[in-house]
């Protein structure tokens, strides 16, 4: 791929890979750092997309599962009790509204889990949505949900 | 529609954001955004995010990509496949023209970028991107180098063969420029009614220049037709470093 054409497609893509990566991350210079990251995986998928929405499929897909995954090794550093998500109770859907406690209860999901709990509770993607840009079956994300929420509820038991 | 309790989805609202939404999804989301604060301040804060980006950090990102693969690298992939290989060289050729002109050549990194702000959204304007009368563009040049000022002249000649000076505003002259860092150039350009093609040329010279040859190779340009002004790719006879970027000007 000419420069020239990177650049295209960075003027083209990178503003909205960026805003998926903040709203994710909750960071401007972690969102920065994780934008360009995005790009370098997806720039060769960028290029072929035949349209906006085959693009922002893929943006999706590829900026979410890198961010979560940065939300997730940051919790592997030491982090004081006080700071864990609140136990999640009855409301669970209300509280993920809340962008903060979705991505600090995520940090504490497998990745494929809180994927597809961050698209449909957070992000207001209909499963079947949800499906088409994990490329996925409906099935599995009706399943995915149903293990996010009883990880959920876990944190109900816990003393 | 995706919604969370009758709400739009962000992936709606990207897709509306990138243009990328059908005729009939798009008026179902206009319609919701305008009755919804909740979809509508989150559509603000999107495009908020966006242009941030695009002001501040996207000039210093575009400076540190790769340089990319060089044009005849491409020349050894076809091989085993003829008529592929003299399809692709057709389609090579021109750009190996362009970078083998020694009056041509430019030096340095230099680029031109423009963005175009259109209801509040703002829109990289790539290669041929469909504007409209009243949509505001405005001009960036990246690879400037430090210490030392380079002059520059950014004019353009539209589809009627009209020719404006952007920067310097309507100036007979050039102007400098200084790195580093990315260089947003003064005021906006609202643009006219002129359908048709609209190409731009940025030119740079160490040293002071007139806008008058500038003038002369555009107004010949617009002579020549909108098919030449979308495939043109440098002025002859003015200054050898030049960046150019076109659109695509809808009648209104």
């Amino acid at each position: 791929m000419s420069r020239e054409r990177l650049r295209a497609l960075y003027v083209q893509y990178a503003p909205t890979i960026y805003a998926r990566c903040l709203r994710l991350l909750g960071d401007d210079a972690a969102a920065a750092d994780a934008t360009q990251e995005t790009f370098v995986r997806l720039q060769r998928h960028l290029e072929t997309a035949p349209d906006g929405v085959e693009a922002l499929r893929w943006i999706y897909r590829v900026a979410t599962n890198y961010c979560l995954n940065q939300v997730r090794n940051q919790r592997r550093g030491a982090e004081p009790v006080d700071t864990l998500p609140e136990p999640p109770g009855r409301d669970l859907e209300d509280q993920l509204l809340g962008v903060d406690f979705a991505r600090r209860l995520m940090a504490y999901m497998p990745r494929k889990v809180s994927t597809v709990a961050w698209l449909h509770h957070v992000e207001g993607l209909q499963q079947d949505e949800v499906a088409e840009v994990l490329d996925v079956s409906r099935r599995t994300v009706v399943n995915r949900l149903q293990q996010f929420r009883e990880l959920a509820v876990r944190f109900q038991e816990k003393p | 529609m995706a919604r969370i309790s009758g709400h739009v989805s962000t992936l709606a609202l990207h897709r509306h954001v990138l243009a990328a939404l059908g005729a009939e999804e798009r008026a179902r989301i206009d319609h919701h955004l305008e009755t919804c604060d909740r979809c509508r301040a989150l559509l603000d804060d999107e495009i908020g995010v966006q242009q941030r980006f695009t002001a501040s950090t996207m000039p210093r990102h575009l400076e540190a990509l790769p340089p990319g693969r060089r044009p005849w690298s491409w020349l050894l992939v076809p091989v085993l496949v003829p008529a592929l290989a003299a399809a692709l060289l057709l389609v090579l050729r021109p750009l190996e023209r362009r970078d083998d002109r020694p009056d041509l050549l430019v030096k340095g990194d230099l680029h031109l970028d423009a963005y175009a702000s259109r209801g509040g959204r703002v829109l990289p304007v790539t290669p041929g991107a469909a504007l409209s009368p009243g949509d505001q563009i405005r001009f960036v040049v990246t690879g400037l180098p430090a210490g030392r000022p380079l002059h520059a002249l950014v004019a353009s000649v539209d589809g009627r063969g009209a020719v404006s000076v952007y920067f310097p505003f309507g100036g007979t002259a050039s102007a400098p420029l200084e790195g580093p860092g990315p260089q947003v150039l003064p005021g906006s350009v609202v643009l006219d009614d002129a359908p048709g093609p609209e190409r731009v040329f940025a030119l740079f010279s160490p040293k002071p220049f007139t806008a008058e040859g500038a003038r002369a190779a555009l107004e010949g340009l617009g002579r020549a037709g909108p098919e030449q002004i979308r495939s043109a790719r440098a002025l002859a006879g003015v200054t050898q470093d030049q960046r150019t970027l076109w659109f695509e000007k809808s009648a209104r």
